[in-house]
């Protein structure tokens, strides 16, 4: 409500004081800010595959119907240059509406009216400032978060969502200083402790696999004479995260190299999930952690490939583990702290004409010690591949795109097929197809009874 | 590794053999639907020959083409009211077709009447709807009678017949139109009272393509159940038919999936390749199982794996020369050919043979090693008994005879080749396009029906050019057209021929009362001006757009011919092309010959000299690289020997039964030797393994005939009787071919089975005696390793390409040179940074559009070049960013980013696909990098002229009326062209300013690919600065329209600009 508020303010004013020049110009309202505005507008149905819901252990969720999703999305977007001295510059703001008739995501965030992103931005002589709600996106990864952490990250409908409209803008200072000809400096500083927003209870994409959750039987709470099950969430991250990045390009006799080092000291965006026993109770605390992440990236080009590498240390990071209880032989959930370091590396292939494919690594590695990880879920190393395949005709107007994530230790993952064509020059239709694969314990496997058919259209205005 | 290593490790692993063998077919398999059919005439010609070139341009000027001629027929008289409507039917029915001309229809009901009246000229239709009386149709038969210039053309000399002519818009749907045109005729109720016929080039297209299909479809599966049932015959089990008809299937599939992917297209000859094919990839497999089965009968306790290997082992090499031998007679048509069918036939059969050769070596054994087929046991008893079954008596007679006749054999051998030297020498060179169908076909008869009663369906243009506008109008000009013509209609077989000067001296006549002494050119210049004005008062000025251009500058003379054949043309076209060369081109006028007979001529006339170059090419192929093989430079001769006797027999036949010299019949001299050949090379190869063991010539012989000559001579029954198919083929031309090649190589094989073992016997040649012999069992040859044998087909490959490089044209010594006029052009200041708005427009085949704005900035780093463009709509797509770092060393690729808002990040891009489409758009991204500049460092430009575009161009796109200096680019090596894309290009220059007003540009296989426009070029700050740019696609149909505005030279535009980071921060405000 804040936002909007102080968003429709700004606006307003911004309109309000340009407003006296209009006059004097002989321009009516419409003409002179009709270049300022633009929107999309963007449709997407799905149709679930399966008869049955994702159903959890702990809700006996039945499927209503197969329709998933009937969405509507207008992102109504206004920017405009503003000369005011020292603050001279541009704004820019988007609005979004959110609408879905079928509910079934029935996320916390549900249908929504909001600011998605507003900010005022400004050139200097070596410096570039952004001030206000906003995406920053860092690393080299398709499709993979390790260096991607800044923004938290809206799982109302998972992975499936396009990442920029699932990525959760904060209100920051982004400033960028020239160092050299192609070196820049990013400073970031984010107040905002927004954390990601996970799917609802018994909502589609609710997060049920162990390695993300904890699983708590009936039998369990018995076995340890649980009556009484209490949480303690802690809405927030206690305060904000500061970033810098320092990035170049760096040209030698045979080949250049975009190249990224990074800091971020952030809480991370998912709570941890602990759990202690007072009396015939089980307390269960959501904890934001903080975080130090120190990484780096580097892209460059041989021939027909590119070739992408990241790689992310993370510091206090917090997994999901199994504890048996001494003396009673019950498994509780639990956690182990440990460090994480994560590395991708891609390779896209542009050799043939029109074809676009994109391979990449991707490895994280718990950093703990042998007793930690005997009771760690996750496996040491966990290994996924990603494929993509894009192939362009009719001059770019109609597109395929197969993508593919497989988790290797598990032998879980996701195919997505779609089509996509640019019927007019501003409409896009769409067709495709999610399909989960694996055990319902795995990360992708959890979704395995969610396969749904997409259809969609986006009007740009 | 050695060759036993090799196909036992083949055998031990034969799934995998399988499995990549069947992938590689299904891979070449997916290519063949986008196989397409070329059966156009034009295909016979390279897109650059300057004869298709003008024709083409003649064909923009006057909207003149290859027509549909259509013959209505009356037993009498045409002039009747059936008659008459009849045509009227027609025509309305033929303007409504949608890839016919609607304004380029003439007959009787389309074309006006020109007469005298008290105000002036009365030009009126010479009827205009149905006729009811038939004082109507006499009141039309006098009127052409008054109207010389339609008689013999419009209408037949006796009135029986009236023709209608369709002119075709676009030619790669004629055969759809023919169809149509066909069932629309069939549709109308006609009493017996009249005939109708369909002839013309347009028809003979469109006929040729679903004529010669019907036959391939019926040879093709005769050839190979002839095939099928020689090779059972040979060895009696199903397994090796299924085999040999897998290794067809391979070598098939693969060639045919190779022009596919190459984009060649299927031509009229093409249709021979899949029979030719069938009877070489057989080959191999004959003599492959011939071993292996004559190795189960001597040692049937071995494992069959066992005996695979060795029947490889002993085969391999003399395959591996026949498939290298075959593959350098076919490579000889590729290297000398001059046209593009006949090129894209030679080496995609070479390519065909070495797939029959891979599959023969590779999956054969690995399937024979699964299928494990044991010997026939009478095939084994006979072979193991030394018994002779009736083949090898046939062939143990030949031996008697070459042993035991041999100066007899010798001396008729060199009487045979001295009559084929004579007969040589008599051989003509003819072709006519509608001998192609047999008589009894509808087209032919049509064809004739035609020819014998109007001035002919064969045309000759003669395009007329005046150095300006409304340079026609004089008498002068337009006294030399009448005389051309009168000079014209007297050489054979011209029978008439239309131009302006005869609707001038029409209207002439009209105007002085009808008095046949006005039958003139209208005495005063400026009279010849008011005639048209007139003409335009009472009828549309389009009346003549087929004689004259918009402007009065160009003028064409149609010839009508009623024959097509070159031996019947080529006198005429010189002749023609004589007296143009003295009566005109000079500074008042120019003619220049084209038209579909000239095409022809251009085309045929150096068939004769490309035969026998292509045949001595392929023969010096063949023999160095048997002479290599075989160590020895006589053994080459004597491979070559046999081969070049069948080719001579052959031209005495065809001086005999006067069969021509033609499309159909030209290849077949480089496909008898590639066949032929395998014949001698497998005879010498074996006789000298035996000649090793025996240590006699005679005992060599003996072993020889049943053995391998049985072997040989299931060989010649595949190919002869694969051909002899062809015997059986409506194609006239094709027809021709088979029985031609049948007869070579039956008398390749009878001299290499009778004369060569009788030189041996008789010279006893060192290559045979004197040989050391090497570890092997039949290590005759030094070349045991595949990496000598690769060296040879490489160097064969090698001299082919060798062969084939063109001379480019010397080029008028006024003009300046090509790479210094592209250096000019470089070398145009185009500022240190620019800043400009970029709409772009995309319209696809359909008429579909799609609009995209950009903005772009562009700043020099030095000799550096930065790019950064951003679309600013539609909203789907704004924000995106290209981002390029163009750098000046040639070995350094461009660095690139595209960012995606949707991914908000920026993702390299590899720059070194430099001739793909620029997002969408029909520039490529060395277009859009190259800003209308040229690549020295990938193209060589010649100057060809000076040439000024069409008013209609000039008019669109803003340009001056002068002429432009013509600059044509080829590409420095084949990589640039794969790389770029394009094979040649033509510019227009403005040398005022140096800059390329007009582009077209030729693919790698030079079909022609796109047009680019430049319009509203000014300068702006100072510079120089194109506003428009226009590209039109030929391929796909697409059409791309950049227009550049707001374009600033002077705005500071900052460095950071251009640096990812800035790609990511969207537009600029």
């Amino acid at each position: 409500m804040k936002s909007i508020a102080l968003s429709s303010s700004l606006i307003l004013l911004t309109i309000l004081t340009s407003s006296a020049s209009l006059a004097e110009e002989g321009m009516s309202f419409f003409d002179r800010y009709a270049e300022n505005f633009s929107a999309i507008l963007k449709q997407q149905t799905a149709y679930a595959t399966h008869s049955s819901a994702h159903s959890t252990s702990h809700s006996s969720h039945s499927k209503k119907n197969q329709w998933q999703q009937n969405e509507w999305q207008l992102d109504l977007e206004y920017s405009e240059a503003i000369d005011a001295g020292i603050f001279s510059g541009d704004i820019m703001a988007i609005a979004r509406g959110r609408f879905d008739s079928q509910d079934e995501l029935e996320d916390e965030s549900g249908n929504t009216l909001r600011v998605r992103e507003m900010y005022w931005q400004s050139y200097g002589e070596n410096s570039f400032w952004r001030i206000g709600k906003q995406q920053v996106v860092w690393g080299e990864a398709d499709g993979l978060k390790l260096l991607d952490v800044i923004n938290p990250q809206d799982f109302r409908e998972f992975i499936l969502d396009d990442f920029d409209d699932s990525r959760i803008p904060l209100w920051m200072v982004n400033a960028q200083i020239n160092t050299s000809d192609s070196g820049i400096l990013q400073l970031l500083l984010i107040p905002d402790t927004s954390t990601h927003t996970l799917a609802g209870s018994n909502s589609t994409y609710q997060f049920t696999s162990p390695m993300i959750v904890p699983n708590i039987t009936a039998e369990s709470l018995s076995a340890l004479g649980i009556s009484e099950l209490v949480s303690h969430k802690e809405k927030n991250a206690k305060s904000g995260d500061t970033g810098l990045r320092y990035s170049d390009f760096i040209s030698l006799q045979d080949s250049s190299w975009d190249i990224t080092l990074n800091y971020l000291h952030h809480y991370i965006d998912s709570p941890v999930v602990s759990s202690t026993i007072n009396n015939d109770q089980l307390i269960i605390d959501f904890q934001y952690e903080a975080s130090h992440l120190i990484g780096g990236s580097a892209s460059t080009v041989l021939g027909d490939i590119s070739l992408r590498t990241e790689i992310a240390y993370e510091t206090d990071r917090y997994q999901r583990s199994e504890n048996t209880l001494k003396g009673i032989n019950v498994v509780i959930p639990s956690i182990v702290k440990g460090d994480l370091l994560s590395s991708v590396i891609g390779l896209d292939f542009q050799g043939l004409s029109d074809h676009f494919i994109s391979m990449q690594w991707y490895r994280q590695t718990l950093l703990l010690n042998e007793d930690k990880l005997q009771q760690a879920i996750a496996d040491r190393d966990e290994d996924r591949l990603t494929l993509l395949w894009e192939t362009k005709f009719l001059n770019e107007t109609l597109t395929t795109r197969w993508q593919h994530i497989h988790g290797v230790n598990h032998g879980d993952g996701v195919l997505r097929p779609k089509v996509t064509y640019n019927w007019q020059s501003n409409i896009d239709i769409y067709l495709g197809a999610d399909y989960f694969y694996g055990k319902t314990e795995d990360f992708f496997g959890q979704f395995n009874k969610t396969d749904r058919i997409v259809a969609g259209f986006s009007i740009g205005l | 590794m050695n060759a036993q290593n090799f196909f036992r490790w083949i055998v031990d692993h034969p799934k995998r053999i399988i499995a990549a063998g069947f992938l590689l077919i299904f891979t070449m398999a997916s290519f063949l639907p986008q196989l397409t059919k070329d059966t156009r005439a034009d295909a016979f010609l390279a897109a650059d020959n300057p004869a298709l070139v003008y024709r083409d341009k003649v064909k923009q000027l006057f909207g003149l083409s290859d027509p549909m001629v259509i013959a209505v027929v009356a037993k009498e008289s045409i002039f009747t009211i059936q008659g008459l409507n009849t045509i009227a039917q027609i025509t309305e029915s033929i303007a409504k077709l949608d890839n016919v001309d609607p304004d380029g229809i003439t007959s009787l009901y389309s074309e006006n009447n020109i007469v005298g009246s008290y105000d002036g000229l009365e030009v009126e239709p010479f009827y205009d709807r149905a006729i009811t009386e038939q004082s109507q149709a006499d009141a039309v038969r006098n009127a052409i009678r008054q109207f010389p210039l339609y008689q013999g053309s419009l209408v037949a000399r006796d009135e029986s017949a009236s023709l209608i002519v369709a002119e075709i818009l676009d030619d790669a749907l004629v055969e759809h139109t023919y169809l149509e045109i066909l069932s629309m005729v069939e549709s109308l109720d006609l009493t017996d009272e009249l005939e109708i016929h369909i002839a013309g080039e347009g028809a003979v297209a469109g006929y040729m393509g679903s004529y010669i299909d019907a036959d391939a479809k019926r040879l093709n599966p005769l050839a190979g159940l002839i095939i099928t049932i020689i090779i059972f015959i040979a060895f009696l089990r199903i397994s090796t038919t299924l085999m040999a008809n897998l290794i067809i299937l391979a070598s098939a599939v693969l060639t045919l999936g190779s022009m596919a992917a190459f984009g060649i297209p299927f031509y009229v000859i093409t249709n021979a390749l899949p029979v030719i094919l069938i009877g070489i990839a057989v080959a191999d497999s004959i003599h492959i199982y011939s071993e292996y089965f004559e190795r189960r009968s001597f040692h049937p306790q071995e494992d069959a794996k066992e005996s695979v290997v060795y029947a490889l082992t002993e085969m391999w090499r003399p395959i591996t020369l026949t498939t290298l031998t075959t593959a350098a007679g076919f490579l000889g048509l590729y290297a000398s050919a001059y046209m593009p069918p006949f090129k894209a036939f030679g080496l995609f059969t070479a390519i065909g043979v070495s797939a029959a050769w891979l599959y023969s070596l590779t999956m054969l054994p690995a399937v024979m090693s699964l299928l494990k087929t044991e010997v026939h046991p009478k095939l084994a008893t006979k072979i193991r008994s030394h018994e002779q079954d009736s083949f090898a008596k046939l062939m143990m007679a030949l031996g008697h005879i070459s042993q035991n006749y041999t100066k007899t054999v010798v001396t008729i051998s060199i009487l045979v080749i001295s009559l084929g030297i004579l007969a040589t020498t008599q051989v003509i060179v003819d072709e006519d396009r509608i001998n192609v169908f047999h008589p009894d076909e509808a087209l032919y008869k049509a064809d004739h029906a035609i020819n014998s009663r109007f001035d002919g369906t064969n045309y000759l243009d003669i395009v007329i050019e005046t150095p300006s506008v409304e340079g026609l109008f004089s008498t002068e000009v337009l006294t030399k057209i009448e005389s051309l013509q009168v000079y014209a209609e007297s050489l054979s077989p011209v029978q008439g021929s239309i131009s302006i000067v005869d609707y001038l001296k029409q209207m002439n006549r009209a105007l002085n009362e009808g008095d046949d002494k006005f039958y003139t050119i209208p005495a005063e210049n400026d009279l010849i001006a008011q005639y048209f004005l007139l003409y335009s008062t009472s009828s549309s000025p389009d009346d003549f757009e087929e004689e004259v251009d918009y402007d009065y500058q160009y003028a064409n003379i149609r010839v009508m011919l009623n024959k097509g054949a070159f031996s019947q043309t080529k006198e005429l076209v010189e002749q023609l092309e004589n007296y143009v060369a003295h009566q005109f081109n000079d500074a008042s006028v120019t003619a220049t010959i084209t038209g579909r007979v000239n095409l022809n001529y251009h085309w045929i006339k150096d068939l004769g000299f490309s035969h026998f170059s292509g045949m001595g090419i392929a023969l010096f192929l063949v023999w160095l690289v048997s002479s290599l093989l075989f160590r020895s430079p006589i053994a080459g001769m004597y491979a070559l020997i046999p081969v070049a006797t069948s080719i001579l027999l052959v031209y005495s036949a065809m001086v005999f039964f006067q069969i021509p010299l033609g499309i159909g019949t030209t290849m077949f001299a480089a496909v008898a030797i590639g066949l032929g050949v395998d014949f001698a090379i497998h005879t010498i190869d074996r006789i000298r393994s035996f000649y090793l063991q025996e240590q006699s010539i005679s005992a060599a012989l003996q072993r020889f005939y049943p053995t391998t000559g049985r072997a040989l001579f299931f060989n010649l029954l595949a190919i002869a009787l694969g051909f002899g198919v062809l015997i059986s083929s409506k194609v006239v031309p094709l027809n021709n071919f088979g029985s031609i090649v049948a007869i070579a190589v039956v008398t390749s094989f009878l001299f290499s089975m009778v004369l060569l073992p009788a030189m041996i016997l008789l010279f006893k040649p060192n290559f045979i005696t004197g040989e050391k012999s090497s570890n092997n069992a039949a290590g005759i040859l030094v070349t045991n390793s595949l990496p000598t044998l690769t060296v040879l087909a490489l160097t064969l490959v090698a001299t082919a390409t060798l062969l084939t490089s063109n001379e480019s044209t010397a080029g008028d010594i006024e003009l300046p040179n090509g790479n210094w006029v592209a250096e000019q052009i470089n070398a145009i200041d185009d500022g240190d940074h620019r800043v400009n708005f970029m709409d772009t427009k995309l319209t696809d085949r359909r008429g579909k559009i799609r609009e995209r704005k950009t903005i772009s900035y562009r700043k020099y780093f030095g000799e550096e070049k930065r790019t950064v463009l951003f679309y600013r709509s539609p909203r789907n797509i704004k924000n995106t960013g290209f981002l390029t770092y163009d750098y000046p060393e040639l070995e350094k690729d461009d660095d690139q980013w595209l960012y995606l808002p949707a991914l908000r990040k920026a993702r390299r891009i590899s720059a070194s696909d430099r001739g793909d489409y620029f997002l969408g758009t029909d520039a490529t991204y060395e277009d859009i990098k190259l800003e209308g500049k040229l690549s020295l460092a990938d193209f060589s430009f010649t100057s060809l002229g000076r040439e000024a575009i069409s008013t209609e161009e000039r008019t669109r796109y803003g340009l001056a009326d002068k002429e432009y200096l013509l600059l044509e680019g080829k590409p420095k090596n084949d990589d640039a062209a794969k790389e770029l894309g394009y094979g040649r290009s033509l510019a227009w220059v403005d040398q005022d300013n140096w800059i390329i007003i007009k582009g077209q540009f030729w693919d790698v296989n030079l079909n022609p690919l796109k047009d680019l426009y430049v319009g509203d070029i000014r300068q702006v700050d100072g510079y120089w600065t194109r506003h428009q740019l226009t590209i039109l696609n030929h391929k796909s149909g697409h059409k791309t329209e950049f227009t550049f505005s707001e374009v600033d030279y002077k705005k500071p535009v900052k460095d950071n600009l251009f640096s990812r980071q800035a790609l990511t921060r969207g537009v600029p405000k």
